[in-house]
C-alpha cells in the first residue's frame, strides 16, 4: 500500500511547528518505526552571536521540491513510507523550530535512511533563505549552495 | 518586452519584485541575468561584497520548475532569482 505524503510552508506568525502533528500524520498500524527530524534555530553561527532567523521561501516551488524528495525516499525505500516535511515561513527566535520532518515505516533502518535524505536534500535543493538577526543589530544573508542540475543521488 | 522579477534572499534588499525590460523578439535566461547585472551595478542597495557574482551563482524559476539559460521568456511571465539555498 502507498504511504501518505504530507508538505507543507507554514507561516509562523499564524501557527507554531509541531512534532506531534507530524507523529500523528506517520502514524500507521504498518509501523514498526517511527523517526523525526527537527530543526531549531541555533543562538551563534560562525562566531556571532544570533538573536534569531527570518525565512524566506519561495512557496509553491519550495512545495514542489518537497513532493519531489518525498517521492525519492520512497522509490529508494520502500512506497509504504508516510512521509510529513513542514518548512517554517517568518521570523523565528533561538530555540524556533525551522523545520519538521516525520517519516512511518516498517522497520528501523529505512526510518533513519530517509529522513537523513530528506533533510540534506532540503538544504541543497529547496528555494529558501535565512536572514539571520545579531546581537549587534545588524542583519545578514547567510551563504547557501548554489544550485545545480544534479540531483543527489540517495545512498542506498 | 518586460518581466517581473520575484526577488528572493539577498535581492530582498531591492525590493519584493523587479521590472526588468528586455530585447523584444526572443528573450531567454542569459538576457535577465544581463539586464539584472545593469540594473544593479550602479545601485548601492544591493549590500552584498560581490554582487556579479551573486547573479552569477544564482539560478531562475518558474513556480514549477529551475529553468536553464537558454530557456525563452514569455512576455508579463513571472519568473523567481534563486540565490544559493539555505533552508532546513
Amino acid at each position: 500500500m502507498e504511504g501518505n505524503i504530507y508538505t507543507d510552508i507554514w507561516n509562523v506568525e499564524d501557527k507554531t511547528l509541531s512534532v506531534q502533528d507530524g507523529l500523528d500524520f506517520v502514524a500507521g498500524s504498518g509501523n514498526g518505526a517511527e523517526n523525526i527530524f527537527v530543526g531549531t534555530v541555533r543562538d551563534n553561527n560562525q562566531g556571532r552571536k544570533v538573536i534569531g532567523i527570518s525565512y524566506d521561501v519561495f512557496e509553491p516551488l519550495a512545495k514542489q521540491s518537497f513532493i519531489d524528495i518525498c517521492r525519492e525516499a520512497q522509490n529508494s525505500w520502500g512506497k509504504s513510507l508516510n512521509l510529513y516535511v513542514v518548512h517554517a515561513k517568518g521570523r523565528l527566535n533561538i530555540g524556533g523550530i525551522s523545520i519538521v520532518i516525520a517519516v512511518g515505516s516498517p522497520h528501523r533502518d529505512e526510518s533513519f535512511k530517509a529522513c537523513r535524505y530528506i533533510i540534506e536534500q532540503i538544504k541543497h535543493r529547496s528555494p529558501i533563505w535565512k536572514l539571520e538577526h545579531y546581537i549587534d543589530g545588524d542583519s545578514e544573508w547567510t551563504k547557501g549552495c548554489e544550485l545545480c542540475d544534479g540531483v543527489y543521488k540517495a545512498e542506498q | 518586452m518586460n518581466i517581473k522579477l520575484q526577488l528572493f534572499g539577498a535581492f530582498r534588499t531591492l525590493g519584493e519584485e523587479l521590472e526588468l525590460s528586455l530585447p523584444d523578439g526572443s528573450a531567454t535566461v542569459a538576457d535577465i541575468r544581463s539586464a539584472l547585472i545593469e540594473e544593479i551595478r550602479d545601485s548601492n542597495m544591493l549590500t552584498v561584497p560581490d554582487k556579479e557574482g551573486l547573479v552569477a551563482s544564482s539560478r531562475f524559476a518558474t513556480e514549477e520548475e529551475l529553468l536553464t539559460d537558454d530557456y525563452t521568456v514569455r512576455d508579463k511571465e513571472v519568473i523567481a532569482i534563486i540565490p544559493p539555498v539555505a533552508g532546513g
